[in-house]
């Protein structure tokens, strides 16, 4: 609780602590979310706390939105009046503007609010969305980390990613500019007859790219992967490219956009007829796309053909000890080499999930069993140099489904947080990356750990760098923080009090 | 007085620090005799109640600021030196000496480690003299004169009738009751909260005005009565109404000081970042009165009530006890900001020692500097002891030094610490403490 009662005790030096509990209950600012506000490369560009003030009438609220800048540094506390129930989902900024995305989802609405880079309020922008889209949306968010509802385009505006009650779901990118130049919609087929959804992964001045998926029903675990290149300007399509199950499955993990506006995806391949969701992929792609959609290059690489050579464990196959890789990432650097980062697993069975079984309990057998963090380093044209394994401790994940593969329980878990992958953070202009991950160190002859690990890409070399999270008087937890560095949350035990600081990753 | 008088003039320790290498003493050693004294004061204020009203509440507040000044002695708040208060007593018994009225026995001199120019009094008999104030006054006088704006303070029992004032108008009739009405709306009870706060928070702030002009009143009449320069009343004040722009004002030479032949300065190291706004301080729709968070509010407008009282002119100045007291305080002042691993400080002093007076003791700290911030670092412990790059122009080149601080990556430290002890290394080759310094970083380096 922020309480301003006690900004009037800080007057008087030494006086101790506020007299008057009915002051400070009325002037209590209750806390209803925070947040850091986080761009596609995962850099934080601040933070975010965002409070309820007051009741102003029925069913009006003053709320106050606490921003501090991505050195903890409190820029702004500004207050903003709407109705009861306003909920902060989502923040960016894109160099003009700060953006908030409010929802109501009882009222039916969402809202932009914006701030100039005097944190000035501008115009806000309010978009009625029905209970159902809300209801989707919100799933939308809660399921999948990596679902961008609010992508902020640099020095130009941001897409606001809306969920829309066509004959079946559907989606609409509305584009707000803050360049003074023209706004635009692109939504989905009213009459198509799948539901649709759209996450926008890459942008620059140009183009942005996005993802396509499309599935049957809510609960059809059969997604086809469509990529759309949206021109900036206008919010037309210029190309897109479908990775349909039948002709060309494809899980994209990533795309970039090269300095002369090249679209490079990078993802897994599959056999014709197989699903990205349960299948074993054949192996990696990095695919070069001219902004018509044509293919200027492409590199395939073989687990079978190419991988095993570097590596003993053969991918696909389930008597090998390392199982399977689940990619969470895959990075190009400036060089032209590129990164995938992953983390290996198997499905095993599961004591606990067997005994309760046999006690008639409904628990499945099986489970996820978590192990090394793997990164593969390839070239330009996509031929693999090296294989590296950070050994990290074993985790465990009860499976979604007994009778499912390990792929398409990976990939529910995923959304669960089942593996220790936390987030990759790009830095571009230093030709760097953070790849972070939790580990439960488990050491002989000394009590397990707690630790975050980070794997850091700088000067074609990969070091690790390495935070242990509890003490015998503290306990860390680790946040996201700005290129480099991460956010320390330290409580002491013993005092009961908490810290927050940054700090920076080192490579050795 | 009613109990018996503990002489307690000023407090002289010996060191009794728990970090064993400081040559500064952060616990008094007589601690236990202090807080009993501190607590004979108090129950003394307690059972000389301005008023019958709000009793419990009053002996309350007033245990609780007792404590609250037993924890900041605790946490190392101040610092104890037998050698200043040597210093300083010279002009305490000036001031007493001209002022017979004054009576100081039980009085209780408090030395704050804080680099803000600033004093207290705290009523009871006990004050607070800030690090930065005896860095700040140029003289004698200067420091005498805000001794005698204290001591006034003191002798008005501003501090006791400040809190009881408070207590009994938080507990007033009419604030119970508009409090208590607000607390019943149904709407706009927060703001309505905060209008009443923003209230009190303005005549708090018009009282403290008034202390403050009366203060300076009868301060001038105790200065008078000393030797001192009249006209330090009004440079005293003046350096205290500039001082939130005084303060590291010199800018460092950084660039040039990391310029190594074999390690050149990166401007990266300089590099600032982009923010989120461009505005030059917070902008806060709640804000309470800019004023009351200046360091010194209301100076200018005492200044003209100063200058009322008397016709007051520049005279010749005494320099002798500040100008010992700035020496023993030039050896302290970097082992504190060590102690507390205020790295920040230490490298904006030093650097400006490199500059203009750098001797063997400069290149030491230096390096050790560099040594401390590398293990720190190494840690993940030096983003909570410094604070990061502020994105407001005030402080500016202590804000440099922060960017500096943090914008150097494991490495850079490891190199500039290599290379800043192999260009002293001729100068420095049968200093032991040098020696393992530069292995540290020769080993780093290998």
């Amino acid at each position: 609780m922020k309480n301003l009662f006690k900004m009037v005790l800080a007057i008087i030096p030494f006086l101790g602590i506020s007299q008057s509990k009915t002051l400070e209950d009325i002037t209590k600012f209750s806390l209803r979310n925070s947040g850091a506000i986080v761009d596609k490369d995962f850099d934080v560009d601040g933070y975010y706390f965002f409070y309820e003030v007051d009741k102003l009438k029925k069913k009006e609220r003053e709320f106050a939105i606490q921003i501090l800048d991505k050195n903890l540094n409190d820029m702004a506390t500004k207050s903003y009046v709407n109705r009861k129930g306003t909920a902060l989902i989502k923040s960016a900024f894109n160099n003009q503007a700060l953006m908030f995305l409010m929802a109501n989802s009882k009222e039916e609405f969402v809202e932009l609010v914006s701030f100039d880079t005097q944190a000035n309020q501008n115009e806000t922008i309010t978009v009625p969305v029905e209970k159902k889209e809300m209801r989707m949306l919100s799933l939308l968010a809660a399921t999948n980390n990596e679902h961008n509802i609010l992508f902020p385009v640099d020095d130009r505006g941001f897409v606001l990613n809306l969920v829309t009650d066509n004959k079946k779901m559907g989606y609409k990118l509305m584009y707000v500019p803050t360049d003074g130049r023209d706004p635009w919609e692109l939504s989905s087929p009213v009459d198509a007859k799948e539901i649709l959804t759209i996450n926008p992964i890459e942008v620059n001045e140009k183009v942005i790219v996005a993802l396509e998926m499309s599935k049957k029903s809510l609960l059809s675990q059969k997604i086809n992967i469509k990529i759309l290149v949206i021109n900036v300007d206008d919010g037309k399509v210029l190309f897109e490219r479908s990775f349909d199950k039948e002709d060309d499955p494809r899980l994209i993990t990533n795309a970039f956009l090269s300095d002369n506006s090249e679209v490079i995806l990078l993802g897994e391949y599959f056999d014709k007829g197989d699903h990205f969701m349960k299948d074993q992929s054949l192996g990696l792609f990095a695919q070069v796309n001219d902004l018509n959609g044509n293919i200027l290059s492409e590199s395939k690489l073989n687990w079978d053909e190419h991988i095993s050579e570097k590596m003993e464990m053969k991918k696909g196959s389930k008597t090998k000890k390392n199982g399977y890789i689940y990619f969470h990432d895959i990075i190009k650097t400036q060089g032209g080499d590129y990164y995938a980062i992953g983390e290996t697993y198997r499905k095993t069975a599961s004591a606990g999930g067997i005994a309760a079984a046999a006690l008639g309990g409904g628990n499945n057998v099986t489970q996820l069993t978590i192990t090394d963090v793997i990164i593969f380093k390839f070239n330009s044209q996509f031929g693999i140099e090296d294989v590296t394994i950070y050994e990290k401790g074993t985790s465990r994940a009860p499976s979604i489904t007994d009778f499912g593969s390990p792929q398409l329980n990976a990939h529910i878990l995923k959304n669960f947080g089942a593996f220790d992958y936390e987030f990759t953070q790009r830095d571009v202009e230093n030709d760097r990356f953070y790849s972070n991950f939790i580990d439960y160190e488990r050491l002989k002859g000394e009590e397990n750990k707690l630790a975050f690990k980070t794997i850091i890409y700088d000067d074609g070399e990969l070091s690790e760098d390495k935070i242990y999270l509890d003490s015998e008087s503290k306990v860390f937890r680790v946040f996201p923080a700005k290129i480099g560095h991460v956010m320390l949350l330290e409580y002491d035990k013993k005092e009961k009090k908490i810290d927050l600081h940054l700090e920076s990753l080192n490579i050795k | 007085m009613k109990f018996l008088p503990l002489v307690i003039c000023l407090i002289f320790c010996l060191v009794l620090s728990s970090q064993s290498k400081s040559t500064v003493s952060y616990l008094p050693e007589n601690k236990d005799s202090i807080f009993s004294h501190l607590d004979k004061l108090r129950e003394y204020q307690i059972s000389n109640l301005l008023s019958d009203k709000n009793v419990s509440k009053k002996k309350k507040l007033y245990r609780e600021k007792t404590k609250n000044i037993f924890e900041s002695i605790e946490d190392s708040t101040f610092i104890f030196d037998k050698h200043i208060s040597q210093k300083l007593n010279p002009i305490l018994h000036e001031i007493y000496l001209s002022n017979p009225s004054i009576n100081p026995t039980d009085f209780y001199f408090l030395i704050n480690r804080s680099y803000v120019p600033n004093a207290a009094c705290f009523g009871d008999g006990s004050f607070m003299l800030n690090m930065g104030l005896f860095f700040h006054m140029e003289s004698d006088d200067e420091l005498a004169f805000i001794i005698c704006h204290e001591l006034a303070h003191y002798e008005l029992n501003h501090v006791n009738k400040k809190i009881e004032s408070y207590i009994d108008t938080l507990n007033s009739k009419e604030i119970k009751h508009t409090s208590r009405a607000i607390k019943k709306q149904k709407y706009n009870r927060t703001n309505d909260g905060i209008n009443l706060i923003k209230g009190l928070t303005f005549d708090l702030m018009q009282k403290s005005r008034q202390v403050e002009i009366e203060a300076d009143s009868l301060g001038l009449i105790f200065f008078k009565n000393t030797k001192y320069n009249l006209g330090a009343s009004i440079s005293a004040l003046q350096k205290l109404d500039s001082v939130d722009d005084m303060l590291f004002m010199q800018k460092t030479k950084i660039e040039s000081i990391f310029n190594f032949p074999e390690y050149p300065f990166n401007n990266k190291w300089l590099k600032k970042e982009e923010t989120l706004f461009q505005i030059n301080e917070t902008v806060n729709d709640y804000e309470f009165n800019k004023d009351s968070l200046k360091t010194h509010p209301d100076i200018p407008m005492r200044l003209v009530k100063l200058k009322m009282h008397e016709n007051i002119q520049p005279g010749k100045s005494i320099k002798t006890q500040i100008r010992e007291i700035k020496e023993i305080l030039k050896t302290k002042h970097l082992n504190i900001y060590f102690d507390f691993k205020q790295f920040d400080f230490a490298l904006y002093n030093l650097l400006l020692e490199n500059e203009n007076s750098i001797n063997e003791e400069v290149i030491i700290n230096t390096a050790i500097l560099f040594k401390m911030m590398y293990e720190m670092k190494q840690k993940h412990r030096l983003g909570k002891y410094i604070p990061q790059p502020s994105p407001f122009p005030d402080e500016a080149n202590l804000n440099e030094v922060r960017l500096f601080i943090h914008n150097l990556e494991l490495k850079n430290i490891r190199k500039i610490g290599y290379f800043y002890c192999m260009s002293h290394e001729d100068k420095m080759y049968n200093n032991e403490t040098f020696t393992n310094v530069y292995n540290f970083f020769k080993n780093l380096n290998q």
